[in-house]
């Protein structure tokens, strides 16, 4: 496949957002601010690329070879969960300030359904090495771009009226609707 | 103290982690056939009627340019390659199947909606028969008139033959394709037959030796437009001599009808056959060119304007 | 009475997916039809059960500073053994749950009830709560589904699983169906509204009580 294709259909046509309904809890958890978004944006896309590179080599030179195919969402959870907790236990250490800012999303994102979805496509989509790291990449910015202007505009829905009932998520959901809505007009771009 | 913990730690996930192993060693011994039944359930119709009564398994393959989605080994038999090619409208695909032997014995066409009468034809018995029979390293001859559709099927055939020839270790060339008569002729008919009065013409210019007529083409043929806007009247140029009262040449000043279909009869091999016709017999039968019905038609009604003006 | 409150928590107060908005991924994805989210609703009550009670006999055992790798190895296993069943015996539910099946594994519902509750509490008692929140689920999910399908088809239609026969099916016209069916709520804009409008008006069910009382 055309690796233009591939990463506009990921980044912006099949958006795991708006499109394949992935990562949703972090999307109306923490876009409350434009900060806190761009931190998990950030945090997402490091943990994506590392453990997708992870388990690309583990399932093609460990699981294959043993004929373990059956092992993989095992096997990939426990090398996102691992990850996750060398990647906090090193920031910590090494770069404190980056931890302080990045912290408190990392243990957030095991749960985070993006990461393993990208894992199991890696795989199920039989993407070469050059694919999969294109395909690794545009997931997760197409989950930043989302939720960065998911924040900005939830900013600004502090202030506006809105009936008891629909504020909150209700609200978020709705606004989230009218985005996706804005998407599908990007269908035709590939 | 704390080291043993540790130990004590590793060792508990060890033994839960292999509990888990062992249970999923189990389920997936127990689905494994169901789900690899299931897997070709929705083919199975399609690659029975390749290899009748075999027992099919999806494998895996090696593939460089894309075109490979399934590949099915029937136990013993062979093997069946499903491949997806982008025709000139759509995409086509089709199974082919290909014996241990090396002979490749099915192709079937699964879905098309190219261009009818042109890039349908890699889905007609002609180009399917063209396929049967041939060894693995073979080659396949396009079809000419419909060589964008024909070649991305052949390009598909290449993919499978590679990944088949790589299974057995099979190497070099086979034979190359043999190259497509470059005209094929139809039915007969004879020159005063009334199938031609519609190809209505008229001389343009004469010499004794020389006539040029204006004649009508598949285009025009029903002079409504019918056959759309790109049509123009056929100019074809008689020689004849005068002294044996026979042709000599007939060629095209101008071709106005369909280029790849038409063009088929504006071919040397085709216009040298009126070579030496006698001009007074318009009873006599010549031949057409199939899949060029029209323009060799054209053509016949030319040299008949040409045999009423100049013949005895 | 302690106990039913267990159950009934999951079910209406706590619903997990229109009260706690957990687990929704998988509501928005597969609600396009009542097959698919019964189909959800019943292999996510089945894990949830099934790890529940293997946790909770566990829970004096497992030690507690890993017992979050262990949490997810034992939901891994069974997330994959539901996941080759049923790829095994209803394959078409199989592909129309596609990747939504394995990531049964990150729904937060299943690890937030291990972590929460069946890691404290006894058997019988994880049981009861495993069956109200995974029956909590199913429930938001047909509701959802149910609206989401009638209203973008005009029918609603339930297929035995293994063998794709059909239970029953319920619709208006195909003609007043393909005049005035609102085919946006197949569309993810659909979903996002349909699960927008029916949490608001749980939240607005949820208000109107407590001004009673």
């Amino acid at each position: 496949m055309n690796l233009i294709t591939l990463f506009l259909s990921a980044l912006l046509i099949n958006n795991v957002v708006l499109n394949q309904f992935l990562g949703i809890c972090p999307f109306l958890g923490v876009s409350r601010n434009k900060s806190s978004a761009i931190g998990m944006s950030f945090a997402v896309m490091f943990v994506i690329l590392g453990s997708s590179i992870l388990t690309y080599f583990l399932y093609h030179f460990v699981l294959v070879p043993l004929k373990l195919e059956f092992m993989d969402l095992i096997t990939f959870i426990l090398v996102v969960a691992c990850f996750v907790q060398f990647v906090e236990m090193y920031l910590k250490k090494m770069l404190p300030s980056l931890y302080r800012s990045l912290g408190i999303y990392l243990p957030l994102i095991t749960t985070n359904c993006v990461v393993l979805y990208v894992c199991l496509g890696n795989i199920s989509a039989n993407y070469n090495f050059i694919e999969m790291l294109v395909y690794s990449i545009a997931v997760p910015l197409g989950f930043a771009l989302i939720l960065i202007i998911f924040s900005n505009i939830r900013e600004r829905m502090e202030n506006a009226k809105i009936p008891a009932p629909l504020r909150g998520n209700p609200a978020a959901l709705i606004i989230a609707a009218m985005m996706a809505l804005a998407f599908s007009g990007l269908a035709g771009l590939v | 103290m704390k080291k043993n913990r540790t130990f004590y730690l590793a060792g508990f996930l060890a033994v839960i982690s292999m509990v888990a192993g062992l249970l999923l060693w189990f389920v997936n011994d127990l689905t494994y056939d169901r789900i690899q039944e299931g897997k070709i359930a929705a083919e199975k119709s399609n690659l029975e009627k390749i290899f009748p009564g075999a027992s099919f398994a999806e494998v895996d393959f090696t593939d460089d340019t894309g075109l490979i989605e399934k590949v099915f080994e029937a136990k013993d038999t062979g093997y069946i390659y499903k491949i997806n090619v982008k025709g000139y409208k759509d995409t086509i695909t089709f199974m082919l199947g290909i014996k241990n032997s090396g002979e490749m014995t099915g192709y079937e066409v699964l879905s098309i909606s190219d261009t009818p009468g042109i890039g349908m034809q890699v889905a007609e018995d002609a180009f399917k028969n063209s396929i049967i029979g041939k060894a693995s390293n073979d080659g396949i001859a396009t079809i000419s008139g419909a060589t964008i559709s024909s070649s991305a099927v052949i390009n598909g055939i290449k993919a499978a033959q590679a990944d088949f020839n790589a299974r057995f270790g099979i190497s070099g060339e086979g034979k190359e394709p043999e190259p497509e008569p470059s005209v094929v002729l139809g039915a007969k008919v004879a020159i005063n037959d009334a199938s031609i009065d519609r190809y209505k013409g008229e001389i343009t210019e004469n010499t004794d030796t020389e006539y040029v007529v204006k004649v009508k083409g598949y285009g025009l043929v029903d002079d409504d437009g019918s056959h759309g806007l790109s049509y123009d009247y056929n100019i074809i140029r008689v020689t004849i001599d005068p002294e044996t009262n026979t042709i000599t040449a007939v060629a095209f000043d101008s071709f106005g009808d369909t280029s790849g279909i038409g063009s088929k009869a504006n071919v040397p091999e085709y216009l040298d056959l009126f070579k030496g016709l006698s001009l007074d017999d318009t009873s006599v039968e010549v031949d057409t060119v199939s899949g060029a019905t029209c323009t060799s038609k054209s053509i016949i009604s030319a040299i008949r304007i040409v045999m009423d003006a100049a013949g005895k | 009475m302690k106990k039913l409150s267990i159950f009934t928590d999951g079910l209406i107060k706590e619903n997990p997916v229109l009260v706690q908005y957990l687990g929704m991924c998988s509501a928005l994805a597969i609600t396009i039809s009542l097959n698919n989210a019964l189909g959800m609703g019943v292999t996510v009550i089945l894990v949830l059960l099934i790890s529940n009670i293997v946790i909770s006999l566990l829970r004096k055992v497992i030690p507690d500073e890993i017992r979050i790798p262990v949490f997810i190895v034992v939901i891994a296993t069974l997330v994959k053994c539901a996941e080759l069943l049923l790829a095994a015996y209803t394959p078409s539910l199989s592909t129309a749950l596609g990747v939504f099946i394995p990531l049964i594994v990150v729904n937060c519902i299943i690890l937030g009830r291990a972590e929460a509750f069946a890691s404290k509490n006894s058997v019988g008692a994880s049981i009861l709560d495993a069956l109200g929140m995974g029956l909590g689920y199913t429930a938001a999910l047909t509701v959802m589904s149910v609206l989401r399908q009638f209203l973008s088809t005009g029918t609603i239609n339930l297929l035995n699983p293994f063998t794709n026969d059909l239970i029953f099916e319920f619709g208006v016209s195909e003609g007043f169906a393909a005049k005035y069916a609102i085919t946006i709520f197949k569309e993810p804009v659909g979903a996002f509204l349909m699960l927008a409008l029916i949490a608001a008006f749980v939240t607005w069910l949820k208000s109107r009580g407590k001004e009673k009382k």
